[in-house]
């Protein structure tokens, strides 16, 4: 109990040690929104317009202490107010507008990476020197440690555009209303395929990684000796002797994996036009839209924290040692 | 009687078969545009800036609309205006039996109260000509007229009204915060008015049931259906797919990857829009003198920086005088003449005037230098990112050293280049020019000393009193001739004293998909410039495209 509550105040700690940069540097960034909006509009603006916009967005010169008190209520009261670049519309709206198609797209693909990964790991290491030990982990190193823009757009060239095989962009066919009905899920499912196989693609190697030197280390232990001189099946050693210690780190690797899942989605949202957090994030950065590149970033900072904060409750229940 | 009775029927049936004529498209049919954003919310206010380009124009329609490239004007709630004979105010008169979308009349109130919002609140007021205190007041006289009054004499508003959003007063008078107001039910004067879908990825508004020219079977197309994207590389693969039908966005060699997709359907046209140059600060060595700078514009290869800097999009300039081809209708074809040599690349012309003026190489570094024996090296001020322009000042340089001038390409973040071109501490810098209904409102940036500090184009050490006193004479008289006369003093001045080197006009970017759309303005087919980003090209363009 002691441990998951020194945990939390670091955890507290930690919040507002992120909130408070997430304030300042958006700031150093050179321009702000106004003069963002204007580059972006090739100057063809004229000085009173300017003015007037300002004046709109409520533009208050006010001192930097006042902006940033002025913030943490805005961010403790969750009234994080309007987004600049879709004036008035308020940024909680914008966020809940993106968020799930986030989740869905980084869960989905983290959980079927975890399963995929960490099955090529076990297996791997339960038959080291094999085929597939040799082989298999290095071909997804290789996939990975290619850049996930350029993964993502030889994707998109290949399936989307040149075979035309899955649809250029979006998380469903504009032209369908939005149901619980299956054909709709169906297209749902259909537009996530690429940006999905994508992140896949990037994340299996570390899974695979993981679990098989997890896995290689605990099968050096006695106790699996023992349970193959007690004459057990192989398969039952694997699954139920040393893959539940191998466990561990593969649980901090994923809580980590959650809380970055949200962060990683940038270039693949962007090149297929999906409608999460990742391209939102971009398109604020652009327009220096102060309010809504908080709130986002404070979102991946919320995610990372809350992810590990769980696998520190995890390893509690998980390791013994650690309830002491 | 029965002469004038003929002679009646005679011009119903002329008036008829006129009608007839225009309405040879069928109704029907749905047109898609991208609209770059994040995301589409629910706001159909033309005051906020969140999602104008769904409603400007087509759901809002203007007064009137200048249409340069034709150099008439065509009147659309208004039937005419006019100033009074002391030019201090203008009658509007509207045409008679205008209703809005909802079926309730149009009439002067709502105009004479449109107007009046930009009274108070500055961010209503989209002529931003309450802010500079031109018009002092707006009334109805009757409920066809309106009458504008102004604190000074002018004959230039209209140019400026076209830009005023013309709003329902029964529905926005109840309105308390019009900014933030999501006007989620719009009632619109346009052709399209009627929201269909909304949803985060795409909006789509259909006919109006009350449109005035519903009785000439327009609008043609039933519906536009706006399609999100976040940026241009999203759009190019849409385009090519056909899933678009018009497109306003850069699109990498557009021949190979966009027409070759459909030859038969695919096309795109980029008229000139503004004119590019690069400013000199003429205050300062060696820009102080008109040789250097005419020598300096004499080594520019226009073609090839059009070529290589930027695709061959833009339209080389080819004359000195202070406009580009967008305004090629007032084109002054003896003044530019006289300095159309000096737009004209010529390498040896420029070596000659450069060796002429003292500009030698003398301490042997294969660079000139002043004649006072100080070096010439020179930054041209650019901005961070706006890769075309980079490359277009990259390829500045490069012909200036062919001349023997040590020029350096510096990127600079927007807020640097913004300030050094206002306050002029510039050496030399790129940038565009102003671009509107009249020739005179790109002379009034270079050179009236009111805009000194104010625009990028009045600080180079040309902006004169003299100048400045034509250029308020030009906009408070109705006098073409004069108007013409002071036109060409104003050409005549630019290529007598060069204060900028001009490069190119800007493309108007403009793709098309005539699969299942036709009536696309094109070369061929110039009856407006086809900007989507705007009010009333954006209409004039919509009104003529058909289903096929």
């Amino acid at each position: 109990m002691a441990f998951i509550l020194r945990r939390l105040v670091f955890y507290i700690i930690a919040i507002f040690v992120a909130m408070t940069f997430n304030f300042i540097l958006p700031r150093l960034m050179p321009g702000d929104p106004v003069a963002a909006m204007f580059a972006a509009a090739g100057g063809k603006m004229p000085p009173e317009a300017i003015l007037a916009y300002k004046e709109m967005l409520g533009f208050v010169d006010a001192p930097l202490w006042q902006q940033y008190l002025q913030y943490l209520k805005s961010v403790v009261t969750f009234d994080l107010g309007p987004s600049i670049m879709l004036f008035p519309t308020p940024v909680t709206a914008v966020l809940s507008n993106t968020l799930p198609w986030t989740v869905f797209l980084a869960g989905f693909a983290t959980i079927m990476s975890i399963f995929i990964g960490c099955f090529i790991g076990l297996y791997a290491a339960y038959n080291r020197g094999g085929f597939v030990d040799r082989y298999v982990p290095v071909f997804w190193q290789f996939i990975a440690s290619m850049p996930q823009a350029v993964t993502a757009l030889l994707i998109f060239f290949v399936f989307s555009l040149t075979l035309k095989w899955f649809p250029l962009g979006f998380g469903f066919n504009p032209d369908l209303e939005p149901s619980w009905a299956p054909s709709f899920l169906v297209n749902v499912l259909y537009h996530a395929v690429l940006p999905m196989v994508t992140l896949m693609l990037s994340m299996i190697a570390t899974w695979v990684f993981t679990l098989r030197n997890a896995m290689v280390n605990v099968l050096g232990e006695d106790y699996i000796a023992m349970a193959k001189a007690k004459g057990l099946p192989s398969r039952r050693i694997m699954t139920h002797y040393a893959a539940r210690n191998a466990i561990l780190p593969v649980v901090t690797a994923v809580s980590m994996a959650l809380g970055f899942a949200v962060a990683g989605q940038v270039f693949v949202e962007t090149v297929f036009n999906y409608p999460g957090i990742g391209q939102l994030i971009i398109k604020a950065v652009a327009a220096r839209d102060y309010p809504l590149m908080q709130a986002c970033f404070l979102l991946i900072v919320l995610c990372v924290l809350v992810a590990n904060f769980i696998a520190d409750i995890l390893y509690v229940w998980l390791d013994p040692r650690l309830r002491t | 009687m029965l002469r004038t009775t003929l002679c009646i029927s005679a011009l119903a049936l002329a008036a008829a078969s006129m009608a007839q004529a225009q309405a040879a498209h069928p109704q029907g049919g749905t047109l898609t545009v991208p609209i770059i954003t994040a995301t589409f919310v629910e706001d159909f206010n033309p005051f906020s800036n969140a999602q104008e380009d769904l409603v400007r124009g087509t759901m809002f329609e203007p007064l009137w609309a200048h249409n340069v490239m034709q150099g008439d004007i065509a009147f659309r709630l208004a039937e005419s205006f006019a100033y009074a004979d002391d030019l201090m105010s203008m009658t509007i008169t509207l045409r008679d039996g205008l209703t809005w979308s909802d079926g309730e009349t149009l009439d002067a109130q709502d105009v004479a109260y449109s107007l009046n919002l930009g009274k108070d609140d500055a961010t209503l007021d989209k002529t931003g000509k309450w802010a500079d205190g031109l018009i002092s007041s707006v009334e109805m006289i009757d409920p066809l007229n309106v009458k504008v009054s102004f604190s000074r004499k002018d004959s230039t508003l209209d140019w400026y009204l076209e830009n005023a959003y013309i709003v329902p007063e029964h529905i926005w008078k109840d309105v308390e915060d019009k900014i933030t107001f999501k006007n989620s039910n719009p009632v619109g004067s346009g052709p399209i008015t009627e929201v269909t879908t909304m949803r985060d990825n795409q909006v789509e508004i259909c006919r109006n049931p009350h449109y005035y020219k519903a009785s000439e079977g327009l609008p043609y197309l039933d519906c536009i259906k706006f399609r999100q994207y976040s940026d241009n590389a999203q759009i190019q693969p849409a385009l090519m797919a056909g899933e678009i039908d018009w497109g306003s966005n850069f699109i990498a060699d557009v021949d190979s990857t966009f027409v070759a997709a459909d030859p038969e359907n695919h096309g795109y046209w980029y008229p000139a829009n503004d004119l590019i140059n690069v400013y000199l600060d003429t205050r300062e060595v060696p820009f102080n003198d008109v040789r250097f700078r005419r020598a300096f514009s004499m080594a520019m290869d226009r073609d090839a920086i059009v070529d290589l800097a930027a695709y061959g999009y833009p339209t080389a300039a080819t004359h000195a005088t202070g406009i580009g081809e967008y305004y090629a209708a007032s084109f002054n074809d003896t003044i530019n003449a006289k300095y159309d040599q000096y737009a004209t690349y010529d390498v040896a012309a420029a070596t000659a005037l450069l060796d002429e003026a003292g500009y030698v190489d003398t301490d042997g570094d294969g660079f000139r230098e002043n004649p006072d024996g100080s070096p010439i090296d020179f930054d041209i001020h650019v901005v961070n990112g706006w890769t075309d322009w980079v490359q277009s000042v990259q390829m500045v340089t490069e012909h200036l050293a062919e001349v023997g001038i040590k020029a350096n390409t510096k990127s600079v973040d927007w807020s640097v280049y913004d300030t050094a071109l206002k306050e002029g501490t510039y050496q030399a810098s790129i940038n565009w020019s102003v671009v509107g209904v009249d020739p005179i409102q790109a002379y009034n940036d270079y050179f009236n000393p009111s805009r000194v500090g104010q625009s990028w184009h009045a600080n180079h050490g040309f902006a004169s009193p003299e100048m400045g006193a034509l250029i308020d004479e030009y906009g408070t008289t109705t006098d073409t001739a004069r108007r013409e006369d002071i036109l060409a003093t104003l050409m005549d001045y630019t290529g007598e004293n060069m204060p900028f080197v001009p490069l190119f006009s800007n493309p108007t970017w403009y793709q098309y998909n005539a699969a299942r759309i036709g009536g696309w303005p094109t070369a061929e087919d110039p009856r407006v410039q086809p900007v989507f980003y705007s009010i009333g090209r954006k209409l004039i363009t919509f009104e003529g495209l058909y289903q096929k």
